[in-house]
């Protein structure tokens, strides 16, 4: 297991140092200056090169990609041209929106896609399980942009049941600031107002994007249930006299789960390529939101640092997942 | 295990509870909520230059003058006590001293009073600070300095007869409160990092919050404003929010989550205009917009074949059909809400057999292959280049349209004026440019050739014209009108003969508000984000 651990971690630091180097060719391959862009049309030659100093930028490459990686050791992501912030600052920030929204989406998924699948393979060519095949199919192949703006246009529009957008309503204003989950942060200061508001905004992005996981995590749950169902032990369970509803849900259901831990992992992989999008619909300040809006202003640094934490957060989570996949079943051998 | 799942159901069930009982968010006086275009830009006065910024600086700081009008702009006294001239001594006769009066009732938020003191350490601010609106105004000014308590003098590095215009641009000329950024600076900073966050200004509004996460900014009235007339409105405070998407901001507005809506697009604005309860109102903006010709590239460096492209561009078709007349047809190279514009004498009429006539003679019978550059500088500027396309076709030119990032022209149109850069303007570039201000030559030098004033400006049409070059020279340090009308006349003519660039149009400037407010004026100067929300009323 210690060599595994210390093997896995070595590849995610090779992965992160790839996707630093990476990251930082592509934003460099394109002639566009952030600086100049940053100072406009007006900006002296004077200032230009001032800045370009200030920014380190009048260095040859492989000088201003060792001193980033340098200052990233010491925790420095360097500083945004565009908001004029540290990046550090600035994902500070707009980090826990992100999270916020992950959470929301994951529990969703959890909490949604694996009844979903348990019950369709229970009643297995049921009305049930025509429902949830039709509707993973549908939520494996909706673009995300496209059922944002229709529940916006249903929820908001024409049945004035939700908010439009952001993550609260402009007139509250955020909560009292502990952790930057404007839901968690309103419970803990008990503020019903801001927590009704957050979580009524929270509801919409959530669903939109949770819809291609929840497709993905109920069909892989249904199909690992329907396999199960026909295994060897299910038979010998059933053998030894164990009642139908004890066989499904003590044996079953419960080796089922198993795999549906790994694509728990690929899930949060697709939640964090889907937060782009869905942040952008709904004008949700998160990383994916800032992401956007730096790379149109080619502010290097920024793409760079909101790259790097989606890398990390990416292996992390496959980690995590590799490890907890150990502990549900002895079986496996890390080697 | 099982207590956790407890605890988290506690948990959901407890914020369920508790946002069940909550009542409606409402507040106890609603602001306005004003939906802006553009990008906020930097609330630092000294660094913004982007029109963004004109939705919120203008109410927070005051600056030395300011343009009023809606279609004649005219440059009037707000913290100075005249507009100075020759006449009055403000300005010396060879056009290098501009001494400024201040006017004396003035006062930041804090009470203290606006002098000449906090004018020459705002400009010096602007200076040291080397960031975007410097060059505007601060650059051109080799000293300043405090003549007494409410006056300064300005001693410029050359003649420049749009000095005094440039004052009134809504971008470097705002008086910051020097105790309150002194106070607030950070490693010698002058208090840049803090005016990012706060303000620092005289003006009706007090900058209470800026929120990045909501890519919103809140302005609430400052009772004590020194400008306060009788015509003061009632509104007590304002959101002003960016970034919203067409649809989002539409339906807000339509629900009356909004009340104010700036710049949408053109089919928007036809429905909003139709709907009770909306005052829709457009006017010319100070945007423009052109197919600029890169004059240094084959085949364009030949004028037949420019002159050729101007005649296969049918701009009242494009107007009418692709921007539902939300434009105002150009007779010159700027349009016509500036000052110093006059029709230029050669035009260029939609006209294909012209056009065939002058690529005969420029050897290009058969056509050629053109590309054109899409950076989503303006609106529909894709099914402007679509619609070209047709139109060049039916001449043998094959138009190809490419996207480019915004990012690479404008590094190579902001920074680098030699042909080297030329590569990467490519041949056809689809522009949207402004004024800084409400002048003529300002917007020219944007986009023809100029020599290098105010900074390192280039052209975005790359044709090595001297006579242009004297003439942008030459009304650069012409003070009086009289001597600047026949230079700019010529200026209009060459630009025409020269066909560097295809004029679309002149933008207009579409607002869209319910009728629950009131007291709207447009200000040219200050583009559409900017509602005089001092003089409005919300019922």
């Amino acid at each position: 297991m210690r060599t595994f651990l210390l093997r896995r971690l070595f590849t995610i630091l090779l992965v992160w140092l790839g996707v630093i180097l990476l990251t930082f060719m592509i934003t460099n391959v394109i002639p566009s200056d952030p600086v100049a862009l940053r100072l406009g049309p007006k900006a002296s030659p004077e200032a230009i090169n001032f800045w370009r100093h200030e920014y380190g930028l009048d260095q040859p490459l492989v000088n201003q990609f060792i001193n980033y990686v340098k200052n990233l050791l010491k925790g420095d992501l360097g500083l945004s041209i565009f908001t004029g912030r540290s990046i550090k600052h600035d994902l500070g920030l707009y980090l826990p929106a992100t999270l916020e929204l992950a959470i929301a989406a994951i529990l969703v998924t959890i909490l949604g896609g694996i009844p979903m699948g348990v019950f369709a393979a229970r009643y297995h060519g049921g009305w049930f399980d025509r429902f949830v095949m039709r509707f993973s199919t549908f939520g494996l192949a909706v673009p995300l942009f496209w059922l944002g703006l229709v529940l916006q246009l249903f929820f908001y529009r024409e049945i004035d049941l939700l908010p439009l957008d952001s993550r609260i309503s402009l007139y509250l204003g955020a909560p009292t600031h502990v952790t930057g989950l404007y839901v968690l942060d309103s419970l803990i200061s008990l503020d019903g107002l801001r927590l009704s508001s957050s979580i009524n905004h929270l509801i919409l992005p959530t669903i939109t994007l949770s819809m291609f996981t929840l497709g993905s995590v109920a069909r892989m749950v249904r199909a690992s249930t329907l396999e199960n169902l026909t295994a060897d032990y299910t038979r010998m369970a059933r053998a030894k006299g164990a009642t139908e509803s004890r066989v499904f849900w003590d044996h079953v259901v419960r080796n089922s789960l198993l795999p549906t831990v790994t694509v728990l992992g690929n899930t949060f992989n697709a939640l964090l390529a889907g937060i782009f999008v869905v942040e952008v619909v709904f004008n949700w300040p998160g990383i994916g939101w800032y992401a956007t809006k730096s790379i149109l202003a080619a502010d290097y640094y920024a793409i760079m640092g909101v790259t790097l934490i989606i890398a990390m957060i990416s292996t992390t989570v496959n980690l995590l997942v590799d490890i907890l996949y150990g502990i549900l079943d002895p079986r496996i051998q890390y080697s | 295990m099982k207590n956790t799942f407890r605890i988290l159901t506690l948990i959901v069930v407890l914020a369920v509870a508790l946002a069940a009982c909550a009542p409606k968010a409402a507040p106890a006086a609603r602001p306005v909520v004003i939906l802006a275009s553009d990008q906020p830009g930097s609330a630092d006065p000294a660094e913004n230059w982007t029109f963004g910024g004109s939705a919120y600086l203008p109410l927070v700081y005051d600056g030395l003058f300011r343009y009023a009008g809606s279609t004649s702009p005219t440059l009037t006294p707000l913290l100075a006590a005249e507009i100075p001239s020759v006449a009055n001594g403000g300005i010396s006769a060879d056009g290098l001293i501009y001494t400024i009066k201040i006017r004396q009732d003035a006062t930041f938020h804090d009470g203290s009073p606006v002098n000449a003191d906090a004018v020459v350490y705002s400009y010096e601010r602007i200076k040291a600070l080397q960031l975007g609106a410097n060059g505007i105004t601060a650059d051109w000014a080799e000293m300043i300095e405090k003549v007494d308590d409410f006056t300064v003098r300005f001693t410029l590095k050359q003649p420049f007869a749009d000095f005094l215009n440039s004052m009134g641009s809504v971008w470097g000329n705002y008086i910051v409160n020097p105790a309150v950024t002194k106070a607030n600076e950070q490693a010698g900073d002058w208090g840049h990092a803090w005016l990012l966050d706060h303000d620092a200004g005289s003006g009706p509004y007090i900058m209470a919050s800026v929120d990045p996460e909501q890519n919103t900014i809140t302005l609430q009235r400052h009772d004590d404003y020194w400008g306060a007339t009788d015509k003061r409105g009632n509104i007590e405070s304002a959101i002003i929010r960016w970034g919203s998407e067409a649809a989002a901001a539409r339906s807000m507005l339509e629900k009356g989550d909004a009340d104010a809506w700036v710049n949408p697009q053109a089919s928007d604005y036809a429905a909003l205009e139709e709907m009770a309860g909306m005052t829709a109102i457009k006017y010319p903006s100070i945007m423009q917009y052109y197919l600029a010709l890169n004059g240094s590239v084959e085949p364009l460096t030949d004028v037949r074949v420019r002159q050729a492209l101007q005649y296969t561009f049918n701009t009242d078709k494009v107007i009418s059909d692709i921007f539902n007349n939300t434009l105002t047809k150009m007779d010159a190279a700027v349009g016509p809400g500036y000052p110093d514009v006059y029709a230029a004498d050669t035009q260029y009429p939609y006209d294909l057999d012209k056009a065939k006539v002058l690529l005969k003679d420029a050897g290009y019978e058969n056509g050629f292959e053109l590309t054109a550059n899409r950076m989503g500088f303006f609106p529909n500027d894709s099914a402007v280049l679509e619609y070209w396309q047709a139109d060049l076709a039916k001449v043998g030119i094959t138009l190809t349209i490419q996207e480019l990032d915004g990012g690479v022209f404008g590094t190579a149109w902001f920074t680098d004026c030699t042909a080297a850069s030329s590569p990467n303007i490519g041949q056809v570039s689809a522009l949207g440019v402004g004024g800084d201000y409400p002048s003529a030559w300002e917007v020219g030098a944007q986009v023809f050739p100029t020599p290098r004033l105010g900074g390192a400006k280039c052209s975005a049409v790359y044709i090595d014209n001297p006579t242009v070059n004297e003439l942008f020279t030459s009304i650069a340090s012409e003070t009086t009108a009289e001597g600047r009308k026949p230079l700019f006349e010529q200026l209009y003519n060459t630009l025409a003969e020269d066909a560097g660039a295809i004029w679309i149009g002149q933008a207009l400037d579409l607002v869209v508000y319910r009728d629950n407010l009131s007291g709207y004026e447009y200000y040219f100067s200050m583009g559409g984000n900017y509602l005089p929300l001092d003089t409005m009323n919300l019922k």
